[in-house]
């Protein structure tokens, strides 16, 4: 028997170490097609089809949705709404976060409190602070009315006017992320070698000018890429403010993706619809990501 | 190149005192090695030379012109890390350039698209460049010029920070143990290229290491530290015979000194372990004799010592034995000596240096050569 | 590295922590109306102008009001649940 297995090549034993492989690794594979790969696949094959919800039938519709959903007007009008959303809020909260990681990390005392201070609104609820935020934004009692009252702005109705709608939920956006972008660069800042800084310092530049440009910035790469990654992605995924303060009016100027697939899916019921758009959105984020993880790869410098 | 000079520096970490009181001259174009082992403070001793650490007390001075309170940039110094801290985004090339450009040009002709305009800037380039390429080839760079830190070896990359400490001309070079990073092969290499590299420059060279090798072997003098003092300052030939205290004698010299405990006779003979030894001296009481392994030698009498093992070491062989019930002392032997485990053997020292209780160097003479017995 | 406390370095350090106060005002802002509002009688809420403070504490009243009229421990309960489980 020994000659047999010395002739395969096999090693003894090889075949119950690759069962107990597949044994280990099975839970996580099963739990990422359940949780993820699973629904992903599901909503792609429903967006084939025609179904709405609560039907005994599924009918096949092929691309009918997509069709239907490159004719519909108010589906260009989300799209573009989300992504101006996503423009004005990701170099906002990136750059702020940013600076305040900056700030706060040279600081010489306090850095604590204000990282609690500026992480908190990232930790609250934002279906709560929406709430708030409703409430600050009143065109008559509104607490943003009164401050840009002091510095001559008129008093504005953020919410019902369709010029300001979309840029108000967007502030709320920055104004709830920036703590998470803040945290991520801090990351990233206390992993650069403080010898960096004072081979930097031996060579003549101790500005803060020179040590951002030089050493900072350069080795922020790659959290930098991922920052931009995430916050791209999470103002995709805008819905709390849409659904509490805007619904996605005045006029269709805060109707953002997700807002327009929960209102085909859920509130009209047209399951596959949704799901079509489901799709569009879930394409839009493994773009984002790909090129997050590409950038990467080329930005990292060093060992 | 320059002189420097640490006056009375006292450096304290919350509670915890890491530097006393400490002294050092160094001279224009000396080598000196700051040698100690982890924790005694030489690391911060340096920094403090190159102004990145703040002191609690003393001066430094610089060609005689005290520094203190000038900050790095200021004072003239370049400093080799042990990490080296090259900037891993730029090429070897602008990490040589980085000091010339903070030093010759303004902050406008330094910004990236901005520089194009503003006059001179362009002449003042050249000229960086083609410092940064004499520096490169002076080292062996040349070939390496574009390329990034993380592309080079161990050896390049150290190679390349001390082209970066070069290329200003610096009034004295700061090494942080330098060669601690590289493997035992490339250290001799680096070792031999750093000290060229002193010598044709007339270089100032502050050395830190904890390699006590390594010190003496490249060093005009060696000063030792221990928990944040010096306790000596020599050129390693005078560290290696007249060392002050029996824990510089054991710091210095691989494999290290021995400490036999002594006594005094009534004729002033030194007694170890019951055997009567060829040296007089006039001190008194509980002391301890340090013989090196290479002066002990085995004899006919002398020190009644049992042999533990024999390790052979090619160009040597270590003899490990023991000594009136205690472990530890070593006897340098010929290679070719073989002696049995739990024999008894007697060693006689060559050369002895006498310390007192608290290790404290004291008077030593050979005696008039005279049978010594049990 | 040392830090070294030159009139510039003072200067500067008050500065940072000028900016960084003012933005600190402005993330917590809602939450400090957040708990303003919720002292507050409702006559008081939509006044035209705002107050921080309540003329009229009505904390007591909002809270066993919000625990009252709406399960709101059992909800409390509900989201340390789902979210701990």
């Amino acid at each position: 028997m020994h000659d047999a297995v010395a002739r395969s090549g096999a090693r003894p034993g090889a075949r119950a170490e690759a069962l107990a492989a597949y044994a280990l690794a099975a839970p996580t594979f099963l739990l990422m097609w359940a949780m993820l790969l699973g629904p992903a696949v599901a909503v792609l094959l429903l967006s084939f089809t025609d179904w709405t919800m609560g039907d005994p039938e599924v009918p096949w519709h092929g691309l009918g949705n997509y069709l239907e959903l490159w004719n519909d007007r108010v589906f260009w009008i989300s799209l573009r709404n989300t992504l101006v959303y996503v423009g004005v809020s990701l170099p906002a909260t990136v750059l702020l976060g940013l600076l305040a990681a900056l700030l706060i990390e040279g600081a010489a005392f306090g850095r604590a409190w204000y990282r609690a201070a500026y992480f908190l609104p990232v930790a609250s609820t934002l279906l709560a602070m929406a709430l708030v935020w409703e409430f600050m934004l009143h065109p008559r009692v509104g607490f943003v009315n009164q401050v840009v009252g002091l510095f001559g702005v008129p008093r504005q109705d953020w919410l019902n006017n369709p010029d300001l709608a979309l840029l108000a939920l967007a502030a709320i956006g920055t104004w709830q992320n920036l703590g998470l972008a803040m945290v991520l660069f801090m990351a990233g800042l206390t992993a650069i070698p403080k010898d960096l800084y004072e081979a930097l310092a031996m060579d003549g530049a101790d500005g803060a000018w020179e040590r951002f440009r030089r050493v900072t910035w350069p080795m922020l790469g790659p959290a930098l890429v991922f920052v931009v990654a995430i916050t791209c992605i999470r103002g995709f995924q805008v819905f709390d403010t849409v659904a509490v303060l805007t619904e996605g009016g005045p006029s269709k100027s805060t109707e953002v993706l997700l807002f327009t697939m929960v209102q085909n899916g859920f509130t009209f019921l047209r399951s596959a619809y949704g799901a079509a758009i489901t799709v569009v959105f879930l394409a839009f984020t493994l773009l984002l990501t790909l090129a997050q993880t590409w950038l990467l790869e080329r930005r990292t410098h060093y060992a | 190149m320059a002189s420097l000079a640490l006056h009375r520096i006292s450096k304290r970490f919350g509670t915890t005192e890491v530097l006393r009181d400490v002294s050092l001259d160094v001279a224009d174009g000396e080598f000196l090695a700051i040698l100690g082992a982890s924790g005694c403070g030489k690391s911060t001793l340096l920094r403090i030379l190159a102004g990145l650490e703040g002191l609690n007390a003393g001066t430094v001075e610089i060609a005689g012109r005290d520094v203190t309170e000038l900050p790095p940039k200021a004072r003239n110094l370049a400093m080799v890390f042990q990490t080296y801290a090259l900037y891993p985004h730029m090429t070897v090339a602008a990490n040589i350039a980085v000091p010339l450009e903070m030093r010759r040009l303004s902050a406008l002709a330094r910004l990236p698209v901005i520089r194009a305009l503003v006059p001179g800037a362009r002449t003042t380039r050249q000229g960086i460049a083609a410092e940064v390429t004499r520096v490169a080839d002076a080292l062996g760079l040349a070939a390496l010029l574009n390329r990034r830190p993380a592309q080079l070896s161990g050896g390049q990359r150290q190679r390349v920070a001390l082209a970066r400490a070069m290329v200003r001309q610096p009034a004295a070079f700061l090494m942080d143990e330098p060669l601690s990073n590289l493997d035992a092969r490339l250290r001799a290499e680096a070792r031999e290229e750093i000290l060229g590299l002193q010598r044709r420059l007339g270089a100032t060279v502050i050395y830190v290491t904890h390699d006590q090798a390594e010190a003496m072997a490249m060093a005009d003098r060696v000063a030792v530290m221990r928990a944040g003092r010096v306790v000596q300052v020599a050129p390693p030939r005078v560290l290696y015979e007249q060392p002050d205290s029996l824990e510089v004698a054991r710091f210095v010299g691989q494999p290290p000194m021995n400490a036999l405990p002594a006594t005094v006779d009534g004729d002033g003979a030194l007694v170890v372990a019951g055997a009567r030894l060829p040296f007089r001296t006039p001190a008194a009481g509980a002391l301890m004799l340090g013989v090196r392994p290479e002066a002990l030698a085995v004899a006919d009498h002398g020190i009644p010592a049992r042999v533990v093992r024999v390790e052979y070491g090619g160009a040597d062989a270590i003899l490990h034995v023991e000594v009136a019930g205690a472990s530890g002392a070593l006897a340098r032997l010929d290679p070719g000596a073989s002696l049995a485990p739990d024999a008894t053997v007697r060693l006689l020292p060559r050369r002895a240096i006498l310390f007192d209780a608290d290790g404290t160097r004291l008077p030593l003479h050979a005696a008039e050569r005279e049978t010594a017995h049990a | 590295m040392r830090r070294r406390w030159t009139a510039r370095a003072v200067a500067a350090e008050a500065l940072r922590h000028l900016a960084l106060l003012a933005g600190a005002a402005v993330m917590l802002t809602p939450f400090i109306i957040m708990l303003a509002i919720s002292a507050k009688p409702p006559g008081e809420v939509f006044a035209p102008v705002f107050t921080l403070f309540p003329q009229q504490w009505f904390v007591a009243e909002n809270y066993a009001a919000a625990f009252t009229k709406v399960p709101l421990a059992r909800f409390l309960l509900n989201g340390f649940l789902v979210g701990a489980c």
